[in-house]
């Protein structure tokens, strides 16, 4: 009986409260303001993105395209700008939290190639596909790595058929302040929360910026098809971890083992749980994104790392691999990756793990952090075109470091397109003298792009020379 | 390695390395590992990229050859597993043997209804390519083709050297670096449970997966609908039950006993379920239906 009556108190109390709130509904319907509009300006913004609009304007800009795909319908189908305060929001808002799989590598090819290693490895998650190979019901996956604030995203446009690629820029507090964020915003798990704005551009926007999606993901060129890459594709995916799916392998126990000792002090990575990353099995691994990527369809990829050049390394070199690169040197497709498991010199490795560790731990200051993408060895860089092949003439420094945006692939209105250095020869003067400048520029929009690689002072010499001509 | 069930090329290209593409290819084997004169006279043979395994087809160059190669390819039977419960149906350690073999991804290279992903064209190495191996096509091996495992319950040795004489041996010993499935992460049980699922697969998958479906019909001995199958019931002597597989967790390196699918547990109801009924019922009814109106 006393509850009873305790329960009609409760519904007279709701009854009450919804009468009270009533009149403030009308309020509500007044537009929000946007909580956007007071935010700081961004004090080091990127000089590329900048250009291309931001925040607001890129959003209303993307959602008036009209693109078919689910991240498209996430962000704008509501009709009100969804909130992104992290990775974890936003794998929930693009529908990556369930019946999703997730693969990390140590060693990239792609936009963020220097910034990645076991240390601070680029995560993909993506839908998970079965054994048969079926394409999921919506493909949409999220590229990510530390130490750079935006997240690559790509969906199948249901509408045309074909893939719509995106990069989300996001803003945290660091970003007001006059020194900017620190390197411990940026490549600890601080950079996954937090976030107080975004702004997206799509590949339409990118096209004509070091961003670029297409001049890896449309290898054909313009009017083809774009296609997911994954030049690791099959067993045994010497750059990828965790790989205990299908079969364990020499990746898993050398860069598994030394992400899992840089990352154990943090909850998560790339907005899925450290415990998650380190166990897992059939939730995460290469052999899941390789039945993705076969299931879509995209199984002859370009430039390929396969098993021979694992099985000829054993022997200490691999033939095959030195083909593929020699094409890369060529001009003729993006670096292949890297013929060894570990990209990383030894020393710089364990320094930079113990001062990770010990400023995650707060045993050190976090001024005091070393910057954990610096750890490359000299031939990895090498062999990643990071820098130029020691030696090589004007030319060829030329085609391994610029062609994989300028090679004649793009949209040919695009002022990019006018240098081309796979015609090098038929290059004017004044394309000439401009790239001259470029590469000369001391700011930040110089050539090569600092993502791509660095020209040494003697590959600089020989690349001017060549321009010269 | 045996031929039944595999249908000649139905599972996909054939040899370990997966480098021939239609039974006559064996002419090469025949020729060059068994020092034999072959069927294809020798200046048919080298005209154009005959020689080459998988150059132009060979099919048709021989009556002899293409009679061997419609033989081989006739040959899609997969007999019973024994080691099934008496109805046929999976043993309780199967079923969960299912699990473990999904949850480990057995299946992306022992998948579809063939269990194998040879049909690919993709090679695998689980950790038996040695130096002595070979190459394949001039290159060096880099893997395996993926064997069915449908009716593997009857053909040991395993692995393309034979060097597993059970399938414990394939997945333990023969397999120290976990490069044929994370088995090192499996509890002692889990194992055996494996073990009975891929001892219990044979060429009934898809039948015997529904659940409603009828016990299949005994095998009658001397009808030579699966031969092999009753001749062996004797050997076993043991009914394949859950617990007959879990006596073998222990470690022990022997397969369990092999039961026979001929017998059946004593007092076992094999009366339909009367839901079974009601549908048979229902689907007689329309089919009676469709004829009588395709009649009219």
């Amino acid at each position: 009986m006393t509850r009873l009556v305790g329960a009609s108190k409760l519904l007279v109390l709701s009854a009450l409260t919804v009468a009270c709130s009533a009149p403030a509904r009308d309020a509500d319907l007044a537009p929000d303001p946007d909580p956007w509009a007071n935010l700081p300006a961004v004090a080091n913004p990127d000089p590329e993105l900048v250009g291309l609009g931001t925040r607001g304007d890129t959003y209303e800009r993307l959602c008036q395209r009209g693109h078919g795909d689910a991240i498209a319908n996430a962000l704008c189908s509501a009709g009100q700008r969804p909130e992104i305060r992290g990775m974890t929001e936003l794998l929930d808002l693009v529908g990556l939290q369930h019946e999703r799989a997730f693969a990390l590598t140590g060693n990239s090819t792609s936009l963020v190639a220097k910034s990645v290693s076991a240390l601070n490895p680029r995560i993909i998650v993506f839908p998970r596909v079965g054994a048969d190979l079926q394409p999921p019901a919506t493909l949409t996956a999220v590229g990510f790595v530390r130490g750079e604030r935006f997240v690559e995203l790509v969906s199948r446009d249901t509408s045309k058929g074909d893939l719509n690629f995106y990069l989300l820029h996001f803003e945290q507090e660091c970003d007001y302040t006059t020194v900017g964020c620190d390197l411990a915003s940026a490549l600890t798990e601080e950079i996954e929360h937090n976030w107080t704005a975004y702004s997206i551009y799509d590949q339409v926007d990118l096209e004509a910026t070091s961003f670029d999606c297409l001049s890896c993901h449309r290898t054909g060129g313009v009017g083809t098809p774009s296609i997911l890459r994954m030049q690791e594709l099959s067993s045994p995916w010497l750059h990828w971890f965790p790989q205990r799916f299908v079969q364990v392998t020499e990746s898993d126990r050398v860069l598994g083992a030394q992400f899992a000792a840089t990352h154990q002090y943090e909850q998560q990575y790339g907005g899925i749980p450290t415990h998650l990353l380190t166990s897992a099995l059939d939730e995460g691994s290469a052999a899941q994104l390789e039945a993705l990527i076969r299931a879509e369809g995209y199984a002859d990829q370009p430039n390929p790392f396969d098993g021979h050049i694992a099985k000829e390394m054993t022997q200490g070199a691999s033939a095959t691999w030195q083909t593929r690169f020699d094409s890369h040197l060529r001009g003729q497709a993006i670096a292949v990756p890297y013929p060894g498991i570990d990209v990383t010199d030894e020393l710089k490795r364990d320094a930079a793990m113990r001062s990770y560790q010990d400023v995650v731990r707060g045993m050190a200051a976090r001024e005091s952090l070393l910057d954990i993408r610096e750890v490359f060895s000299a031939d990895a860089a090498e062999k990643l075109s990071f820098v130029p092949k020691a030696g090589a003439d004007g030319r060829t420094v030329l085609l391994q470091m610029c062609a994989r945006c300028h090679d004649g692939r793009s949209e040919p209105s695009l002022r990019k397109s006018r240098f081309n250095v796979l015609q090098l020869d038929q290059l004017s003067r004044a394309v000439k003298d401009l790239a001259i400048a470029r590469i000369t520029d001391t700011g930040p929009t110089r050539m090569p792009p600092w993502r791509n690689g660095q020209l040494t002072a003697e590959s600089m010499q020989a690349a001017l020379v060549e321009l010269a001509k | 390695m045996a031929l039944l069930g595999r249908g000649g090329t139905k599972h996909g290209p054939l040899n370990w390395g997966g480098n021939f593409d239609e039974i006559q290819d064996f002419e090469h084997q025949l020729r060059d590992s068994f020092d034999g004169k072959g069927f294809i006279p020798d200046d048919v043979l080298q005209t154009g990229t005959r020689n080459q395994p998988l150059g132009e087809p060979k099919a048709g160059l021989s009556p002899e050859l293409d009679a061997l190669a419609a033989y081989v390819s006739s040959l899609e039977h997969v007999n019973p597993s024994p080691f099934r419960n008496p109805d046929g149906s999976l043993t309780a350690d199967a079923v969960a043997g299912k699990a473990v073999f999904e949850k480990l991804g057995c299946d992306f290279c022992h998948g579809g209804p063939d269990f194998t992903d040879s049909a690919r064209g993709q090679l695998h190495d689980v950790g038996t390519i040695t130096a002595n191996s070979g190459m394949r096509a001039g290159q060096p091996l880099i893997g395996i083709d993926s064997p069915t495992l449908l009716g593997v319950w009857e053909t040991p040795p395993y692995l393309h050297d034979g060097s597993a004489p059970t399938l414990r041996d394939v997945l333990t010993t023969n397999n120290a670096t976990d490069l044929h499935g994370y088995v090192s992460s499996l509890v002692p049980g889990q194992l055996d449970q494996l073990i009975a699922y891929v001892l219990q697969l044979d060429g009934d998958q898809r039948l015997r997966a529904l659940p409603f479906e009828p016990p299949l019909p005994e095998p009658v001995a001397g009808s030579g609908g699966q031969p092999g199958v009753v001749g062996q019931a004797g050997t076993g002597g043991q009914p394949a039950t859950g617990g007959g597989l879990q006596g073998a967790a222990g470690g022990g390196t022997k397969e369990p006993q092999r039961s026979s699918c001929a017998c059946r547990a004593p007092g076992a109801d094999t009366r339909p379920h009367p839901w079974v009924l009601l549908t048979a019922l229902a689907l007689s009814a329309l089919v009676a239906l469709r004829r009588a109106r395709g009649q009219r």
